[in-house]
C-alpha cells in the first residue's frame, strides 16, 4: 500500500474567477458564461462562451517569464503560482530540486497555433515566427511552470482528450505513489479559440441557444449542446508525510484512482446502453475503500456531463451503476454548467471535489430547472440543502470520447 | 556488491517489439539497417518544402495499408494512427500475448507531439483558400493526440489504462517509464508502450524557422554538425511484468530497470549550458535501476545534431559516469532514422533493446569528424560487435523536461 497522498492547496483560473471567488460563486450556483467578446448580430451563432475573469498573470509570473508566454501558459503559471500560495508551500533549493508537475491539456496553444500556420500559409516559411513556435508544443506550459517556480523533478504533459485535466491527477498520484517526487503541483488547462469554436459548431456539437447568459445545464431535459469555455486548475499534492512535516493544512486525501474501458468508436463517446454495470470502476474504487461507511456521510460525484444529450446520459448511467445503493445518500454535480467545456476542466472538477470534502459546501448545477430522470441519482440543484457533516468522500468521473473512462477519488483525510 | 544487473533483478522485461519507420517498416529489417550504418533521410515528399530552407528529413516512404481496418474508421485514421497501429500489431504478434485473457489487464500508453495535424492543417488551409466553407468532422476527429492510444485500445481490444504523454522528444521515453510505473503498482500485466510521429508542416516550418534544421543529413557529435534531421515514424514494445511473462513463458528481448525524469528549468528550448538537467535525469534513472555507471556500456544519446544539444548532452554524460565515462559506447540513431519527436524515444529505445538482445552497438552515421569538445566513443559510422550488460537511453525535449531509460539483458 503506497503512502497517502493529500491536497494541499488550489489554485483557479475559470469563468468564475479565481480563488476564494470561484468556490462561492460555484456554490452559489452563479454561471460564467457570457456573450462572446466582441460579438455582434453579425457574429455567426452560437455566441455564447466562458471566458477566464478577473485575473491577470503579472500578478503571479514573474516578468521576466511571462514575456513570451502564451496565454494558456498564462493561465496555467497563475494558476501554479495561486495553489502554492493557496497551500503555504515555499518551493526553494532543495525541495524545488525534487518537485514536479503534471499537466493535462486537450489542445494546448491553440491561438498561437492558428496563427502560426495561418502566417506560414500567408507569407511561407521564410518569415515564420520562430519566436513563436516552442510555445506551440503542448508541454510549453509545464516547462514555463518549471521555469518560473524552478522546478526540477517530474516535468509531464498528458493528453486524454475531454478527460486531459483527471489523467494529469492520476498521473501526478502514480508519479508520487512511485516515489519520484514528494510533491507535484498538478491540473491543466485549455483555452478558448476561434478555430475550436467554429470545429465544433461546424459538428453541431455547440449549444445552438443564443437566449440567456444561464444556459448551459447538464442533466437538464432542455440540454442540447456544451459551451465553450477556458481555464486552468491546479493542486498542490503531497505526501501525507511531508504535509505533516512541514504542517500543512490538508484539504483532502487523494485515495487513488481507477480506469475502465467503455465500448466506444476510438471518435466518439459511448451510448448510455454500452455502460453496463460499470463493474471495473466499482471494484477498482471497492479496492481503495469506496463507499466509505454510512456513518460516514454524504457522498459528492463531479461529473463531466457538459449539457449535450448523448454525454450526460452516458454519465447518469455510468454513475448511477457506479453508485448503486449508494446513490440515495450521493449529491451529483458537474463544473461545466457554470464554465464551459475546456479539455481539462476535469482538474477544475477536481478542485471542486476537494474544496466540497474540505468545506461541506454544495458546488451546485445551478440552471438545473428540469433533471432528466436520472434514476436514483440526487442532482446538487440550487434547492439541495448542504449535507449535515459535510462530504465523506467525493468521486470525479470522467468519460472522455474513445471510451477510455476515468474516476477519481477523494476523501475527508 | 551487486553483481551484474539483469533479469534476476528486473520485474519488466520486454517481450514484443514493433516498428515502423523511415529505415524500415519491421523490427527485423530495422535491426538490419541499424547493424548496416543506413541512413534514410532524403528529399521531403511529403508536402512542399520549396521555400524551406532545409528540404530532408526521414520520411516513411509507404504507409502501411489501411485494410485491416474496419471501413468506418479508415478514412478517420491519422498518419500517425496508420503507424502506431502497424507498430502494434508487429509487436502484440510478436509478444504472443493473449489481450482477449485479462483485457483490462493490458494497457496502452503512448508518446506523440502532433498526431493528426498534417490532416488539420489541410483543413485549415481549405478554409483559408476558400475550397471549404466549414469544418468537416469526419476529416478532424482522427486529429486529437489521444486518438491514437484510443485506436490501438479499440482493435486490439486492450480494456486498460490509456494515456498519451507529450512532452516533446521526450515524449515517448516516458511512456516508457510509466508503462513500468503501471505494471509495478500492479495496475497491468502488460502494456503497449510507444510512440508515433508523422512529418507535418507546423512542425517543419517551426524547426526551419529556428535555424535548427541541417541543410544535409545530420551528424551528431561531428565537429561540423549544423542541426537536426527531422522523421516520422512508430515504435511500440509490449512491456511486461517479468512474472506474468514467466508464467507464459514468453521470450524477453531485454529487461527495463527504471528511468528517471527532470526539467532543466531553464529555457523552453535551449538546454541547460552544464547539462544539468540532464545529468540530474541519468542519476535519478541509475538510482531507480539500482545500477552503477561502471555496469553500463551503452548509451543511445538523445544526440539531436545541433551544435548545443551534442556538447552539452557528452558534458552530462561525463560529469554523471566520471572515469567509467572512458569505456563506454555513446551514439546517436537520429542520423540513420531522424529525429521523430514524440516518437523519437520508442524508436531509440527499440534500438537500446535491440543493441542489447543481438549484441552490438548501432553507429552514430555521417559522424567523420568528432566534435573535440565531445570526448567520448560514439561509435562512427559502422556498427560493432558488442556484447552489453546494462544501456541507457536519453531523450530530451522542449520545454526543457528530460528522461532516461535503464534497459538490462535479459
Amino acid at each position: 500500500m503506497p503512502e497517502a497522498i493529500v491536497a494541499t492547496g488550489v489554485g483557479v483560473v475559470s469563468p468564475l474567477g479565481s480563488q476564494p471567488a470561484f468556490w462561492r460563486r460555484f456554490c452559489a450556483g452563479e454561471t460564467g458564461i457570457a456573450p462572446v467578446a466582441g460579438a455582434d448580430a453579425a457574429t455567426p451563432a452560437p455566441r455564447l462562451e466562458a471566458r477566464a475573469r478577473d485575473w491577470d498573470a503579472r500578478d503571479h509570473v514573474r516578468p521576466a517569464v511571462l514575456r513570451r508566454m502564451d496565454h494558456c501558459s498564462q493561465m496555467i503559471v497563475s494558476a501554479c503560482r495561486m495553489a502554492l500560495a493557496d497551500a503555504a508551500l515555499v518551493l526553494e533549493g532543495r525541495a524545488a530540486e525534487e518537485a514536479g508537475i503534471v499537466i493535462g491539456t486537450a489542445f494546448g496553444n491553440l491561438r498561437e497555433s492558428e496563427d502560426f500556420l495561418r502566417g506560414l500559409f500567408a507569407k511561407g516559411p521564410a518569415l515564420a515566427n520562430p519566436l513563436t513556435f516552442p510555445n506551440l508544443v503542448l508541454n510549453a506550459p509545464a516547462g514555463y511552470a518549471a521555469i518560473d517556480l524552478g522546478l526540477r523533478g517530474p516535468n509531464l504533459t498528458v493528453v486524454r482528450g475531454e478527460a486531459s485535466g483527471e489523467a494529469a491527477l492520476a498521473q501526478a498520484y502514480d508519479t508520487i505513489a512511485t516515489g519520484q517526487a514528494d510533491v507535484l503541483l498538478a491540473g491543466g488547462g485549455d483555452e478558448l479559440a476561434p478555430i475550436l469554436r467554429e470545429i465544433y459548431r461546424d459538428a453541431g456539437l455547440l449549444s445552438p441557444d443564443d437566449g440567456g447568459e444561464a444556459w448551459s445545464s447538464p442533466f437538464d431535459q432542455r440540454r442540447n449542446g456544451f459551451v465553450p469555455g477556458e481555464g486552468a486548475a491546479i493542486l498542490v499534492l503531497e505526501t501525507a508525510r511531508h504535509a505533516a512535516a512541514r504542517g500543512a493544512r490538508v484539504l483532502a486525501e487523494f485515495a487513488g484512482h481507477v480506469a475502465e474501458s467503455l465500448p466506444a468508436s476510438p471518435h466518439d463517446w459511448p451510448t448510455a446502453s454500452a455502460v453496463g454495470d460499470a463493474a471495473a470502476t466499482r471494484h477498482g474504487l471497492a479496492a481503495l475503500g469506496f463507499p466509505p461507511p454510512r456513518a460516514a456521510g454524504t457522498l459528492l460525484a463531479v461529473s463531466c456531463a457538459a449539457s449535450t444529450a448523448r454525454l450526460d446520459a452516458t454519465e447518469a448511467a455510468r454513475l448511477a451503476a457506479i453508485l448503486g445503493p449508494e446513490a440515495p445518500r450521493a449529491l451529483v454535480t458537474s463544473v461545466k454548467g457554470a464554465v464551459g467545456e475546456w479539455g481539462s476542466s476535469g482538474a477544475l472538477a477536481a478542485v471542486a471535489a476537494v474544496l466540497a470534502v474540505a468545506t461541506g459546501e454544495v458546488p451546485r448545477l445551478g440552471a438545473l430547472d428540469a433533471p432528466d430522470p436520472g434514476g436514483a441519482l440526487r442532482f446538487a440543484d440550487r434547492r439541495a440543502p448542504a449535507p449535515h457533516g459535510g462530504f465523506a468522500a467525493a468521486l470525479v468521473s470522467a468519460t472522455p470520447r474513445g471510451g477510455g473512462a476515468l474516476t477519481l477519488l477523494f476523501r475527508r483525510a | 556488491m551487486r553483481g551484474e544487473p539483469g533479469a534476476g533483478d528486473a520485474d519488466v522485461v520486454v517481450t514484443g517489439l514493433g516498428t515502423v519507420n523511415a529505415l524500415a517498416s519491421s523490427v527485423d529489417a530495422f535491426a538490419a539497417a541499424l547493424r548496416a550504418g543506413a541512413c534514410a533521410i532524403g528529399p521531403v515528399t511529403g508536402f512542399d518544402a520549396s521555400g524551406y530552407r532545409s528540404r530532408i528529413a526521414a520520411e516513411v516512404k509507404e504507409l502501411p495499408p489501411s485494410d485491416r481496418l474496419p471501413p468506418a474508421l479508415r478514412r478517420r485514421a491519422s498518419r500517425s494512427d496508420r503507424l502506431a497501429l502497424a507498430a502494434a500489431a508487429e509487436a502484440l504478434r510478436d509478444s504472443g500475448l493473449d489481450v482477449a485473457a485479462a483485457p483490462a489487464r493490458v494497457g496502452v500508453v503512448l508518446g506523440a507531439t502532433t498526431a493528426g495535424m498534417m490532416a488539420a492543417e489541410t483543413s485549415l488551409l481549405a478554409r483559408i483558400t476558400g475550397t471549404a466553407t466549414r469544418y468537416r468532422r469526419s476529416r478532424l476527429v482522427g486529429t486529437p493526440m489521444a486518438t491514437s492510444a484510443d485506436l490501438i485500445a479499440h482493435l486490439f481490444g486492450l480494456g486498460g489504462p490509456r494515456l498519451v504523454l507529450s512532452t516533446a522528444c521526450s515524449s515517448s521515453g516516458t511512456a516508457l517509464g510509466i508503462a513500468c510505473d503501471w505494471i509495478r503498482l500492479g495496475r497491468v500485466d502488460a502494456v503497449l508502450a510507444g510512440g508515433t510521429e508523422s512529418m507535418c508542416r507546423t512542425i517543419f516550418a517551426g524547426f526551419n524557422a529556428l535555424k535548427a534544421l541541417s541543410l544535409e543529413p545530420c551528424r551528431p557529435f561531428d565537429r561540423r554538425r549544423a542541426g537536426l534531421s527531422l522523421g516520422e515514424g512508430a515504435a511500440i514494445l509490449v512491456v511486461e511484468s517479468a512474472a506474468h511473462a514467466a508464467r507464459r513463458n514468453a521470450r524477453a528481448h531485454a529487461t527495463i530497470l527504471g528511468y528517471g525524469l527532470s526539467a532543466d528549468a531553464h529555457h523552453l528550448t535551449a538546454p541547460h549550458p552544464e547539462g544539468a538537467g540532464a545529468a540530474l535525469a541519468m542519476t535519478r534513472a541509475l538510482a531507480r535501476a539500482g545500477v552503477a555507471p561502471a555496469d553500463v556500456d551503452y548509451i543511445n544519446a538523445h544526440g539531436t545534431g545541433t551544435p548545443l544539444n551534442d556538447v552539452v548532452e557528452a558534458a552530462a554524460i561525463e560529469r554523471v559516469f566520471g572515469e567509467a565515462a572512458a569505456r563506454l559506447a555513446v551514439s546517436s540513431t537520429k542520423a540513420a532514422v531522424g529525429h521523430t519527436l514524440g516518437a523519437a524515444g520508442a524508436i531509440e529505445g527499440l534500438a537500446t533493446v535491440l543493441a542489447l538482445r543481438d549484441g552490438f552497438l548501432p553507429p552514430t552515421v555521417n559522424l567523420e569528424e568528432p566534435d573535440p569538445a565531445c570526448r567520448l566513443d560514439f561509435v562512427p559510422r559502422a556498427s560493432r560487435p558488442a556484447a552489453l550488460r546494462c544501456a541507457l537511453s536519453n531523450s530530451y525535449g522542449f520545454g526543457g523536461n528530460n528522461t532516461t531509460v535503464v534497459f538490462g539483458r535479459a
